[in-house]
């Protein structure tokens, strides 16, 4: 009988127990709605997601942007690397770092070499504030592609938040030094050049965009310099650097401040399916 | 953090597709089509080369640029959906909502005969489709041949029974023409279907509307204008209707149609 009880109220605890035991498990995810080229090939239902995702993803409509490369992966192919870089894309512009973090961490799975993967995966790290993580991702994307700008560019900016100064201007040394920019600078500076005239060569931002990062980081090593000063010498110190101090700080607070985000750069990747 | 990073998107992949073919948000809120016939005249018809596709996307295929377009088109961006619907076309894409949309897209833009060719493409593609004769209507509409708009807008619900948004718009084809208890009809129809629909909903108070002024006038031909309206003066009493004067105009009665799918 008492066997029974003890069985009775093991039971009962089960029953009682069960829906918030279930609570604690993973939610179901929502099946996505995929109700376009039913009963096509799967390479034309995967290359019209694409372009749908990419659509909604242009048009700020990020859920149905999700819901498109979520067809991809839940319906016709859950390996198809395009489709998480996609998907992680909106969900980091939704600020939704984890879930983005999970599919860059899915694409790099299925795609070792993916340069843009890892630099991507970085920028989210860095959007966390994990610099070691995104620094970590960063060096992996230049380990597959020594010669990519814009990890050289993002390295640099979490270098700099990370206060090695040195490592960051050196990475953007190397990026100019990758382009020969400074050719068309020394065109431009000229002083017989043709003002008419177009530059000696097509260039693009990202080529000119080290010079501004330059500044910044040098702008950055400038304001550390002064506050170790004004750290040193209390009430006795300069008062044009305690100026100079207070102008940058201001500047770092505000326009110049490199952990935002925005100084990061997004690297491509095909989306055509 | 997210709204700055934003800022730095504009390097993504996708720059190329959105300068060559996207209209980009400013563009997703258009005008809805002029209300008069000559408004067409004056439009600059958007365009795009095969070469200009795929610079935007160079290894993509037509349905790469179906879904893209989709999503424009439902962002309501005409001009991207113009472009991207273009591109699948090039991609020998003859699918018929391809040239349905597109021709919507261009009715919007009032390039009226690029619609209305991609209307009879669409419909020589897939007599049994109802959308394309809806969205022929009503630039049949806009145009104001009231007849063939009819007889689109009364193939539509043929096809399609369910079509709420087809017997909506033939409800405002006979209101424009003063037949209200045909359009009347139909809009009981349209509810009937779609009862939440606020569509017919505007259309119903619209011939109403129009009602209410007729009666009017009829009143005020039989009594004259000492007669006196019930709930105030005569003059107020017109006064108040007409302000919905519009109600009774060619160019009202076009705010009325509706898409639908």
């Amino acid at each position: 009988m008492k066997r029974w009880m003890i069985f009775g109220l093991v039971a009962l605890f089960m029953v009682l127990a069960a829906p918030a035991m279930a609570q604690d498990a993973a939610p179901t995810p929502i099946p996505p709605i995929c109700t376009q080229f039913v009963g096509e090939a799967d390479d034309l239902r995967t290359s019209y997601y694409m372009g749908e995702g990419l659509g909604f993803y242009e048009s700020g409509q990020f859920s149905r942007a999700v819901n498109s490369f979520t067809c991809i992966l839940f319906e016709i192919d859950n390996s198809h690397v395009p489709a998480y870089m996609g998907r992680a894309l909106v969900l980091t512009e939704r600020g939704d770092y984890d879930r983005a973090l999970e599919d860059y961490t899915r694409a790099v799975e299925l795609d070792p070499n993916n340069v843009s993967a890892f630099n991507n995966r970085g920028i989210v790290h860095s959007l966390l504030g994990d610099y070691e993580e995104a620094q970590s991702d960063f060096d992996r994307a230049l380990g597959l592609d020594e010669g990519f700008l814009i990890g050289l560019n993002n390295r640099a900016v979490i270098r700099a938040i990370q206060g090695d100064y040195e490592g960051a201007i050196g990475d953007l040394e190397e990026a100019l030094n990758q382009t020969d920019i400074q050719a068309v600078i020394d065109d431009l500076r000229d002083p017989e050049r043709d003002p008419e005239a177009p530059p000696i060569r097509d260039y693009t931002l990202n080529e000119a965009r080290p010079y501004a990062l330059l500044g910044v980081i040098y702008s950055a090593f400038a304001l550390s310099s002064y506050q170790d000063y004004l750290l040193l010498t209390g009430q006795n110190a300069d008062f044009r650097i305690q100026s100079a101090a207070g102008a940058l700080e201001s500047r770092f607070t505000f326009d110049l401040r490199l952990s935002d985000g925005t100084w990061l750069l997004v690297a491509d990747f095909a989306p055509e399916g | 953090m997210a709204k700055h990073w934003t800022t730095s998107r504009t390097v993504s992949a996708f720059v190329m597709l959105i300068v060559i073919l996207g209209g980009g948000a400013a563009a997703a809120q258009e005008a809805p089509p002029e209300a008069t016939p000559e408004a067409a005249a004056t439009v600059e018809v958007v365009t795009i080369t095969q070469e200009e596709c795929a610079a935007a996307a160079p290894n993509a295929s037509a349905p790469f640029f179906i879904g893209l377009a989709n999503a424009y088109f439902e962002d309501e961006d005409y001009t991207g959906a113009i472009r991207a619907y273009s591109c699948a076309i090039f991609g020998a894409a003859e699918l018929p909502i391809v040239y349905a949309n597109r021709g919507y897209a261009y009715f919007v833009q009032r390039a009226d005969p690029e619609a209305l060719a991609d209307f009879n493409r669409a419909i020589e593609l897939d007599g049994s489709l109802a959308a394309p004769y809806n969205y022929r209507g009503m630039l049949y509409t806009v145009q104001g041949n009231f007849g063939l708009a009819l007889g689109d807008f009364t193939v539509a619900v043929t096809l399609d029974p369910n079509y709420a948004e087809a017997y909506n718009n033939r409800a405002v084809v006979h209101a424009a023409e003063g037949n209200f208890d045909l359009a009347l009809f139909d809009i009981e129809s349209a509810l009937l279907i779609a009862p939440d629909d606020p569509a017919p909903y505007a259309t119903r108070s619209a011939v109403y509307g129009a009602l209410a002024l007729r009666e009017a006038a009829e009143y005020r031909a039989r009594a004259g204008e000492a007669a006196l309206f019930p709930g105030g003066s005569p003059a107020e009493v017109v006064a108040a209707l007409r302000t919905d004067a519009e109600f009774g105009s060619f160019g009202t009665w076009l705010t009325l149609l509706v898409r639908g799918g």
